[in-house]
């Protein structure tokens, strides 16, 4: 079933049109991805799903309802974290959950979720004396604490060190196992690969593909397409992480 | 959610004022301008206030010192509030505190009368050497009276006194510090900081929730006018703790300078939230911030009055929001006026308040 249904979305600003007529769906329970380069539409994309934004024209619900029409009813059932997500600085990070609590009208125990993101021992930390790394993962925790069915992810990567990523791929993954649908998006077609079910590829505000990766790749075979050089057995990312090891760091 | 979204809004605003007040106190650079500036000032004032009430007259080194004139001068220079201040020096250094304006005249000689003296003063300042002259005029005129055996002279001056209070600096400076502290912190407290928080995308994630922009608005507001009563009441009591404020009606005067302090932020606060809307840029918002503070703390009686200006400069200067607010001030201090006596004045700050949420309102951003 789709959770999340998107019909013909337009977006068009003074002299641009970021979102061009897209149309695409996202099944409950999967991780579902948006790439496509820097100015594709992809951020704006997600900033109407999540509310944020008005659209110009076209159709989205989630969950059955319109977007447009119940601004409040999606945001309790969505999560989002922002590109460059931001928190009051001098707040711990216990404190800014409880925040987040008092902004969605719940009781949050903040411990538990933040055992979950292995921040525990952050807890009484201000936010601004977290690593890039923490940073993010502590976006990511705030997203869950309306117990959303949809969260939405802006480039939950990007900046991370390697073991960094993994370690949020590990977290996504598992927050997904406990039913929580993603939508992402990414430069990274390694993140896509090890995470989205399926993707969309978004240029110039169009999509120009969808399917899941695999499939994708044994499309582009079938066509006749070979990669130009020879694929080595490991990758540098595997030197990398070989001598570094996959241990997560703190800085 | 079963509750009905305005009592859900109202908890979710008092929620966050907490948490956007825990986050204030914790930044202590945002104390820097709208807390410290003000009580450097105050306390710079409030010592200032305590001396300079006494005539300074210099007394020439070639003063005979048994001159019955000189005897009285010397006389009034004793006590515990003296009326003049003698200043011995060489006859160089004398005369030239006297054309630097650091001495109200010198005292010396007068040329072939034994029992008279000579007044020295400089063209530059002739209002403290008019002091001085009559000061020594009356002197002069007593002793020569007495001299001639005349008790009761035909044409008596008498003086009488209505009990007044000598002006104090501190009694000036203080409303208008709390004034600017008040403005300080509705621009760059409020104003700078929601621009902080657009930028960082705090604002944007929070958009994301169930809190409305109103709500989250009037929070930031209200957790910063929180910090606003508690930092006039710092400076109240570092006026009246170590230089005796006046208030005319004592606590009463206290607490109803908090509340018009109270008035004053929730009005300036318009401003600052208009202001970060419209110069949304990092490097224009501060200059625009110091443009709308600096003719106010010039015209609108903070550090010194505006009577001696002309006219029209007044006409401005009595008509700008903090201008309303400091003139209420003190009237509520100096004179014991009540709140109701000043209601022209709070009139007049509404309506600045009024005209600036109504644009913030239109011009509210929230990325």
């Amino acid at each position: 079933m789709a959770i999340i249904e998107v019909e013909n979305l337009v977006k068009r600003y003074e002299e641009t049109t970021a979102v061009d007529g897209i149309s695409f769906r996202v099944e409950e329970g999967e991780i579902f991805g948006l790439l496509g380069p820097n100015g594709a539409g992809k951020t704006t994309t997600l900033e109407i799903l999540e509310t944020l934004k008005p659209a110009t024209s076209g159709r989205v619900t989630i969950d059955g309802l319109e977007v447009a029409k119940h601004p409040q009813q999606i945001k309790q059932r969505i999560g989002i974290q922002l590109q460059a997500a931001g928190f009051y600085p001098y707040l711990s990070l216990q404190e800014l959950l409880g925040l987040f609590g008092v902004l969605y009208g719940i009781d949050v125990e903040p411990l538990p979720l933040l055992e979950k993101f292995g921040l525990a021992d952050k807890a009484k930390v201000p936010y601004r004396k977290l690593s890039g790394g923490q940073q993010q993962r502590f976006s990511l925790a705030t997203t869950l604490v309306n117990r959303p069915r949809v969260v939405f992810l802006d480039e939950p990567t990007t900046g991370l060190d390697p073991q960094a990523r993994i370690n949020l791929w590990d977290v996504i993954r598992e927050i997904n196992r406990e039913g929580v649908t993603v939508v992402l998006t990414t430069h990274y077609m390694d993140e896509a690969e090890q995470l989205c079910g399926r993707l969309a590829i978004m240029d110039r505000g169009r999509i120009i593909a969808e399917g899941s990766p695999a499939a994708m790749i044994d499309d582009l075979v079938r066509s006749g397409f070979q990669r130009p050089v020879e694929v080595r057995p490991a990758t540098l990312e595997d030197v990398f992480l070989n001598l570094t090891g996959r241990q997560l760091r703190e800085e | 959610m079963k509750s009905s979204p305005q009592a859900s809004q109202f908890r979710i605003g008092a929620g966050l004022t907490r948490y956007a007040l825990r986050a204030t106190f914790r930044n202590k650079a945002g104390y820097f301008f709208s807390l410290i500036f003000p009580l450097v000032f105050v306390i710079a004032f409030g010592l200032l206030s305590n001396s300079g009430a006494a005539l300074e007259i210099g007394v020439s080194p070639q003063l005979d010192r048994s001159n019955p004139v000189y005897q009285e001068v010397q006389r009034l220079s004793t006590g515990t509030e003296p009326q003049v201040k003698l200043v011995e020096g060489t006859e160089a250094e004398l005369e030239r505190k006297v054309q630097q304006n650091r001495l109200a005249g010198i005292l010396a000689p007068a040329a072939g009368s034994p029992g008279g003296v000579a007044l020295v003063t400089a063209s530059s300042r002739p209002q403290a050497g008019t002091t001085a002259e009559s000061l020594l005029r009356g002197i002069t005129a007593e002793l020569s009276l007495r001299d001639a055996g005349v008790a009761a002279p035909a044409h008596p001056l008498q003086r009488r006194e209505v009990p007044g209070r000598p002006f104090r600096h501190i009694d000036f400076i203080l409303p208008g510090q709390i004034g600017f502290s008040m403005l300080s912190l509705a621009t760059f407290g409020v104003g700078y900081s929601l621009a902080t928080l657009r930028r960082t995308l705090v604002i944007k994630r929070m958009m994301a929730t169930m809190v409305s922009p109103l709500t989250f608005v009037l929070s930031i507001c209200l957790s910063r006018s929180v910090q606003a009563v508690f930092q006039s009441i710092v400076l109240l009591a570092v006026g009246v703790g170590l230089f005796q404020f006046h208030l005319a009606q004592g606590w009463v005067s206290a607490v109803q300078l908090v509340f018009l302090a109270f008035l004053g932020i929730m009005a300036f606060l318009g401003f600052g939230i208009l202001l970060s809307n419209l110069f949304r840029d990092d490097q224009t918002l501060p200059v625009v911030l110091n443009l709308f503070n600096l003719p106010q703390v010039l015209l609108a009686g903070v550090f010194f009055p505006i009577d001696g200006m002309p006219g029209w400069v007044q006409a401005i200067g009595n008509n700008l929001p903090l201008s309303y607010l400091n003139s209420a001030m003190r009237q509520v201090a100096s004179d014991g006026a009540s709140l109701l006596q000043v209601s022209p004045l709070l009139l007049g700050l509404f309506a600045w308040g009024v005209v600036a949420y109504l644009l913030a309102a239109r011009t509210f951003v929230t990325e």
